[in-house]
């Protein structure tokens, strides 16, 4: 009797549940799938183009037109100001203070003549950052230590950790017009592993332990500080 | 609420369901609104030596068009949150619609963090933790509220 019982009830319930409208049938589910997959293609779209932007320097190559520019060095000689900036390619805050500060500074202080920019390339984070630092100074090689530097910068937020690998390196400096040649065979022989570790040595004995580190006619500043502060702090006193 | 739910609800007074989505996108919530702190303040996000927090918050996929995406993700916990609220506490065609809702929402922030995740894995090569927590998060939001559908519980009484 107990069993019979049970078989109608689980009938009842399998009748219940085929009387039930199914909810693939109510307008609300399809339109939930689809404003959903839209709503993500969109993004998607939108992200993978910033990523597509991202491989645009905050600064191209004609803003150094009219600055004079030796090896690592951007700015008049008898400019009031000299800061001379520790940076490695691979540091995240380093590629922010390329942005906030850099940027601002060669615009407004490079540009009229009031500021001397020394980049002092370091490799303090692995051996990604030695081979884009070796790069760099491959690209010096050629004059083009800036805009090669400034698509680094571009590079690391526009692939992170995989920015700095030997194919990488090469397209950047493909892209910024270098004699691919004479870069490649620059990178490939390693021509500057010893410069590289020859510049940390010479960053750590200047009291760099790490990076963006900015030393403005001699004082230390460390860290990528909003400009205002940066430019209160440090700048005013010289250039005002 | 099928008998089981209602038999549960009825002996211990709590709803797991509703509380079950409204801890997970709480917790979202929270995730999210310290990634976006980290990424205004440009602070060093705590990421107790797993992964690469900085690389990822530092990457051209970290914002879109300067909305930071943490701060997008902020949003829709707290939007889920809001149609929480509704599928308990509105008529059953409002729960209804809610439920579309956060279904709708939850398919857009699953397919997008999915891509997040392929990003960070194949494209900058730095996991953020904070970043997969939130990952998880919204598949395990997606998988409650696909089941409420299942169970066809869409008023979370």
């Amino acid at each position: 009797m107990a069993t019979k019982a049970k078989r109608t009830k689980v009938k009842r319930k399998y009748k219940q549940s085929a009387e039930q409208p199914s909810l693939w049938q109510r307008p609300v589910v399809w339109g939930a799938v689809v404003v959903g997959v839209v709503l993500a293609l969109g993004l998607i779209w939108l992200l993978s183009a910033q990523g597509r932007q991202a491989a645009q320097p905050a600064v191209t190559s004609s803003t150094y037109a009219g600055m004079p520019v030796r090896g690592r060095v951007v700015g008049a000689d008898d400019a009031p100001v000299t800061i001379v900036e520790y940076s490695d390619f691979q540091c995240p805050h380093c590629a922010t203070a390329h942005e906030t500060i850099y940027t601002p500074l060669l615009n407004e202080y490079v540009k009229a003549g009031k500021v001397r920019l020394e980049i002092h390339p370091v490799a303090f984070l692995g051996p990604a950052s030695q081979l884009a630092t070796e790069a760099a100074l491959c690209a010096q090689d050629q004059g083009q230590f800036f805009p090669y530097h400034d698509r680094l910068f571009a590079a690391q937020r526009q692939y992170g950790r995989g920015a700095f690998t030997e194919a990488r390196l090469k397209e950047y400096a493909a892209e910024i017009g270098l004699d691919l040649n004479a870069f490649s065979r620059c990178l490939d022989s390693r021509q500057h592993a010893g410069d590289v570790e020859r510049l940390n040595r010479e960053a750590q004995r200047n009291g760099v332990t790490g990076t963006p580190t900015f030393f403005v006619n001699g004082t230390k500043v460390e860290g990528a500080i909003p400009f205002e502060q940066f430019y209160k702090l440090y700048l005013k006193p010289f250039v005002e | 609420m099928s008998a089981a739910q209602r038999a549960v609800h009825k002996h211990t007074g709590v709803n797991w369901r509703f509380w079950g989505q409204v801890g997970l996108a709480g917790a979202g919530l929270l995730v999210s609104l310290y990634l976006t702190w980290v990424k205004l303040a440009r602070v060093t996000a705590l990421c107790a030596g797993v992964g690469d927090c900085e690389t990822v918050q530092n990457s051209a996929y970290s914002e879109i068009g300067g909305v930071p995406i943490a701060l997008l993700g902020a949003g829709m916990y707290a939007f889920v949150l809001v149609l929480l609220l509704v599928r308990r506490a509105g008529t059953p065609a409002q729960a209804e619609l809610a439920w579309g809702a956060q279904l709708a929402t939850l398919i857009a922030g699953t397919a997008f963090s999915a891509y997040l995740t392929y990003i960070e894995l194949f494209v900058i090569n730095a996991i953020c933790p904070w970043c997969v927590t939130s990952a998880v998060l919204i598949l395990a939001l997606l998988a409650l509220t696909v089941d409420d559908w299942r169970q066809q519980i869409l008023q979370l009484r």
